[in-house]
């Protein structure tokens, strides 16, 4: 057990480094919440305030799993270092979880940003909540970045796929807007993408969503999870391929 | 015991292409054993199948008696790879990376960095220890990751080409390195390499690779005593139109000439029949061993 957690703050420890010598990533991400912040309150006052807690939680926790597990590891691959950790007592597990357990710094961050608008709204049931639905998102995320960043033979090119990946799915769909702004048919078509199933379900129990039934979003989130944890099982390997 | 055995190994990409062919060598405890061979040879590949990266497509491997497609984990326990195209992270220090790198590997903080400084020392890496890999040289970059890999004291290293790339100083600070981990260490080293000094002067044994096939192993002197020639002599700029030489054993490089002769008495009457700018002779070594060889077969 403590070999375990030693492995893990290891890979989570060399992992960091690059957010410890380059600071200035937390630095634009946290200004760039903010900045979503106050163009959602210009236009949407007090409600729209509510409706960014949502956004921020669903959209930074799919963009971890994504874009910075799926870099980090990408990063690994290309430098090698990833052969000098399967050539090693380091396991997949302990290496998967190392590298999340660093790339959970970003949504901590913003989290610490968001609670003081959570005391101010008195919407802490809407962190909460949002948190609770941000986990299958991260989870579909992860996967999704693992099944990239594996099955592309040179992953010099990593970001160049992650990145619009992550934010399209964020910016694009009913994440930082509500649904019910779409009509019906978009709206259903729009729903069928994890990150904006996860935040109507967010809307709908924090009574800021549509009507539509909430069974079809969480049968949407349920299926990316579950096809994602198929995929990536097949797809990751840890060495002797 | 032998550390490292492969019996036949062979691996064929998905493209079709086989990178080792038939790899059969072994590797003693305690000693290093250097695989020899060109670029392309399959000394990459051979590397990678045994420290379970790749799966052999045919044959076995076997590290420290585990089989390294059946036991993998116990295999990996007990090895470390420094690849050859490894680039240690930028952002990562030399303290940080050996530090983190066996703590990842299980170690506690306390004894990782007991081990790092030791290393970092060995390298003479100690007084830029703090400073991130970006600002340092590339021959400083690659002995970090020498040092990852020499500090994690398992029974078995493999490093593929570690000293490309570095100057004359640094691979003696290398093979100084490698020596101490055998001798005091008592740890097992395959290293790959395609330079043939480095080969004759680290190694304990050489395995030499061709085209995925082991052609012959065994000690410098070993390898040396295969060819059929005591010495050679080096024409540069010969003066003469045609020299009365057998061609089988004249290598031709253009403006010189190798010529390989049985005895010292025979090189002296071949120098002396050629009217050439320079003639040199001197003793056969490893590489002619290596020329001997891959032609033959």
């Amino acid at each position: 057990m403590i070999e375990s957690l030693r492995k893990i703050y290891g890979i989570a420890y060399l992992s960091s480094r690059w957010i410890i010598r380059q600071p200035v990533w937390l630095i634009q991400s946290t200004l760039s919440l903010i900045g979503f912040a106050v163009l959602l309150y210009a236009w949407g006052g007090l409600e729209g305030l509510k409706h960014i807690i949502i956004a921020w939680i669903i959209g930074g926790l799919w963009g971890t799993g994504v874009n910075i597990v799926g870099q980090e590891v990408g990063w690994h691959r290309m430098m090698y270092l990833h052969d000098m950790f399967i050539a090693s007592p380091v396991k997949p597990v302990h290496y998967l979880i190392g590298v999340f357990t660093m790339s959970l710094i970003f949504p901590i961050i913003e989290l610490l940003v968001m609670m003081p608008l959570a005391y101010m709204l008195n919407a802490w049931n809407i962190l909460f909540i949002s948190l609770l639905m941000g986990l299958p998102v991260l989870l579909a995320s992860i996967m999704l970045g693992l099944i990239i960043v594996m099955r592309i033979e040179k992953p010099i090119n990593i970001s160049a796929i992650t990145n619009p990946i992550s934010w399209l799915l964020v910016i694009l769909p009913p994440v930082y807007y509500p649904a019910w702004i779409l009509p019906e048919q978009a709206r259903i078509i729009a729903l069928t993408i994890p990150t904006s199933a996860a935040a109507e379900i967010a809307r709908q129990l924090t009574g800021l969503g549509t009507s539509i039934n909430i069974l079809y979003p969480t049968i949407i989130v349920t299926t990316w999870v579950i096809a994602g944890i198929i995929l990536a099982s097949k797809t990751i390997k840890w060495g002797l391929n | 015991m032998d550390a490292i055995v492969a019996d036949n190994l062979g691996k064929k990409y998905k493209n079709g292409v086989w990178g080792a062919v038939d790899v059969t060598f072994n590797a003693k405890n305690h000693n290093i054993t250097v695989l020899l061979g060109p670029n392309g040879a399959g000394k990459t590949t051979t590397v990678k199948m045994l420290t379970t990266i790749l799966k052999p497509t045919k044959g076995k491997g076997l590290v420290l008696g585990y089989d390294i497609v059946k036991d993998p984990w116990e295999v990996r326990k007990r090895i470390a790879l420094c690849p050859q195209d490894v680039r240690v992270d930028p952002n990562w220090t030399p303290w940080e990376a050996v530090k983190g790198f066996l703590v990842a590997r299980g170690w506690s903080i306390r004894d990782a960095e007991q081990e790092a400084r030791k290393w970092l020392e060995e390298l003479e890496l100690w007084d830029v220890r703090n400073r991130p890999s970006v600002h340092l040289s590339g021959g400083q970059r690659k002995r970090i990751a020498v040092a990852m890999v020499l500090a994690t004291n398992v029974d078995v290293l493999f490093l593929d080409e570690p000293t490309s790339g570095l100057d004359v100083e640094g691979r003696y600070k290398v093979w100084k390195a490698l020596r101490t981990t055998t001798i005091k260490e008592g740890a097992t080293i395959l290293l790959t390499t395609h330079d043939m000094k480095e080969a004759e002067i680290i190694g304990d044994k050489i395995v030499l690779i061709s085209k995925g096939k082991v052609i012959a192993e065994g000690s410098v002197e070993e390898l040396v005593s295969k060819i059929p020639y005591s010495y050679k002599v080096v024409v540069k700029n010969v003066k003469q139109p045609s020299i009365p030489i057998n061609n089988n054993r004249v290598l031709d490089l253009e403006d010189r000439l190798i010529v390989y002769a049985e005895s010292r008495s025979e090189a002296l009457s071949i120098a002396s029949s050629i009217e050439a700018e320079t003639v040199s002779i001197s003793e056969v070594g490893l590489e002619d061993a290596y020329l001997y060889l891959t032609k033959k077969r």
